[in-house]
């Protein structure tokens, strides 16, 4: 008799989710979705405000990226008026990026997926968790902490608040970064990538001991996105999206942001309410594709920084220079991110201009549209808005990046479920696999769906004839 | 009870949710000046881990928030315990979390209590409604009362041993 065991909530995530796990007649896996079951509209009730808005509002999508929609947002309406902002400008805003590509990394490893590799995915739920972290390992636990507070404090340098900062408008910058913070942020630099450094030796600590799960686990062939610079470097704020698909070949490459309809489109299932985006050429499924740390890292020809490009030699040598697909390395890819975060913020620091006023370019021009992307910590982010003579919003699209990780995350819950589900009894240890192939991912489901509501994940196992015959439901306390 | 020692003031809520945040800064508003130099006092959207370094720092935190509980009194003072349990909500922490995460890292845990006053609106919005804005003099009071004054001899900071509760 087919069954089908449910996962709810999905916990150490940021969002509310759940799994469902389809056994067959004879109790194998036959398939698995992650369903996404929070619902906002932030692109509908956008309609009707002023575009100038738009930076502010959006970035209420999320407690976790808000930067992110920000800048995004704020590039968007930058095009509306038809204005590159000065440099110093940019700079600020990258500075800011990268506070937060830190903190969010920090966040993800140390806090939400650390307790699975330093416990033991089969250890006590009650302990796997951020004490079980402190109590295990209180010396990197106090690192991660600093890491997060470190990227949280140049947010606040340049947006003037840690969370939901308000500093982007069309043209540029509201504020310039004072001296005093540039002089804490520089002095706590070192500690900062000590603190990234033992992340890094944690991870291969887990790692080295764990060679046969890294290939096995949630690892599958897949396209790979996101934005490069001119050169391919790694990229963040600006640059060209690049597609390659599974063994690295380019399938796009140095497309402008504004021809990204082009290439994405957007699928919907009727058992969520998170859009599957797929690379417009292949179709979907078939061309579904991966963005985030993975991703960046498996599209690039280099990074321009040193500490970062040396760990990423590292990183391509896992699969011969070829992509590396096992979803375990998104951790590994973070943290090396968090590296170039922290070299990325050095460099700006130092640069002379970080300080100038020249952080505003004005304009009186609308234009009908404007398009702004940039690589939040999880992934490509796309935010287009259509606007009336008078700057209206007429219609909004937002392309978030855990919606283009949809479909991969229900890869990987389908490949853990069928490696680890046995039988019709749901064990937690099969539970903690199957959240922890989603927690790879890091995805942010407020973002995505536009949520209301508490965050955590339902299991249940379901028979063919849609009768539920076990159910693991987790609140948000442990 | 008279306490000596380094005493933190965390407030938080979200900016732009009108009684949620107006609450907020108009206790960190009311606050400076009228207490001793030495009290340190943050405005956060959010408790997270990061603060825990500012908690295991003090002897005597006071965390302000607002509450919507409909059986709960307008006004509750509270100590607070460290927890045993952690949420699994990715970015946020309770107070209790914090003394504990404190406990573990620093081996210390300050005293904490807890204010809430309660909350009626919580759309968006920088004023306070009416309740919340009668409501405010009365935990500007017994935070005050809680806390040394800046001028010497007119408060030593007096924290209740005990929950404490105020109905208008």
């Amino acid at each position: 008799m087919a069954q089908k065991i449910t996962i709810e909530p999905v916990t150490r995530i940021e969002g509310h989710a759940k799994v469902t796990i389809h056994l067959d007649d004879a109790g194998r896996v036959a398939d698995a979705r992650m369903h996404v079951v929070e619902f906002r509209g932030f692109e509908k009730f956008s309609e009707g405000r002023h575009f100038s808005e738009m930076p502010t509002l959006t970035e209420r999508i999320c407690g976790i990226c808000p930067v992110s929609h920000h800048l995004a947002s704020a590039k968007a309406i930058d095009d509306i008026v038809g204005v590159r902002p000065p440099r110093p400008a940019r700079l600020l805003r990258e500075l800011m990026h990268m506070g937060q590509l830190v903190q969010s990394h920090a966040l993800s490893f140390f806090h939400l997926s650390s307790p699975d590799l330093l416990l033991g995915f089969d250890s006590d739920p009650m302990t796997r968790n951020v004490f079980g972290v402190i109590a295990a390992a209180p010396e990197a636990a106090k690192k991660g902490i600093f890491l997060r507070k470190y990227g949280q404090e140049a947010i606040a340098a340049v947006g003037g608040r840690k969370v939901h900062p308000d500093c982007c408008v069309a043209g540029g910058q509201s504020r310039t970064l004072e001296p005093k913070h540039r002089e804490w942020l520089l002095a706590n630099l070192k500690a900062a990538y000590e603190a990234a450094e033992t992340g890094i030796a944690v991870l291969k600590g887990w790692m080295d001991k764990n060679p046969e799960l890294l290939k096995t686990f949630a690892a599958f062939d897949s396209n790979y996105s996101g934005l490069v610079t001119a050169k391919g470097g790694l990229e963040h704020y600006d640059g060209f999206i690049r597609m390659v698909g599974p063994n690295g070949e380019k399938l796009e490459d140095m497309v402008d942001s504004h021809d990204y309809l082009s290439i994405i489109g957007e699928a919907t299932e009727d058992w969520s309410y998170l859009k599957f985006p797929f690379y417009r050429p292949q179709g979907y499924p078939e061309g579904s594709y991966r963005v985030g740390p993975l991703a960046r890292l498996n599209i690039i020809d280099d990074i321009d920084t040193p500490r970062a490009r040396a760990e990423w030699r590292n990183f391509k040598g896992i699969n011969n220079g070829k992509p590396v697909t096992g979803s375990m390395y998104y951790h590994y890819a973070r943290l090396i991110e968090i590296l170039f975060g922290l070299e990325r913020m050095e460099q700006i620091l130092n640069d002379p201009e970080v300080l100038s006023e020249d952080i505003y370019e004005p304009s009186s021009v609308i234009r009908p549209q404007g398009v702004g992307v940039a690589e939040a910590p999880r992934g490509t982010l796309f935010h287009h808005y259509w606007v009336d003579e008078v700057g209206r919003i007429e219609k909004v699209n937002l392309i978030i990046a855990t919606g283009q990780n949809n479909n991969a995350m229900n890869r990987g819950v389908r490949e853990v479920a069928k490696q680890y589900v046995k039988g019709e009894k749901i064990q937690e240890g099969m539970l903690n696999r199957v959240e922890a192939a989603i927690r790879c991912y890091d995805p942010c489901l407020s973002c995505s769906t536009h949520a209301v509501g508490r965050m955590p994940m339902v299991i249940s196992l379901v028979s063919s004839e849609g009768r539920v015959i076990d159910q693991v439901i987790r609140s948000d306390k442990a | 009870m008279q306490m000596h020692g380094k005493y933190l003031v965390v407030a938080w809520g979200g900016r732009n949710r009108s009684d949620d945040t107006a609450v907020l800064l108009a206790m960190a508003d009311s606050l400076a000046g009228q207490v001793a130099q030495d009290v340190e006092i943050l405005c956060v959207p959010q408790l997270g881990p990061e603060l825990v370094d500012d908690v295991a720092g003090a002897d005597h935190v006071l965390f302000i928030d607002v509450h919507a509980h409909p059986s709960w009194p307008d006004l509750v003072v509270e100590e607070v315990e460290p927890t045993e349990r952690c949420s699994t909500g990715p970015w946020y922490s309770e107070p209790g979390e914090l003394l504990t995460m404190s406990q573990l890292l620093y081996h210390r845990r300050p005293a904490a209590w807890l204010v809430a006053s309660r909350a009626c609106e919580a759309g968006r919005g920088s004023t306070l409604s009416r309740r919340s804005l009668k409501l405010l003099d009365a935990t500007r009071r017994v935070v005050l009362s809680m806390l040394p004054a800046a001028e010497p001899g007119e408060s030593a900071g007096c924290l209740p041993r005990s929950r404490f509760s105020w109905q208008e």
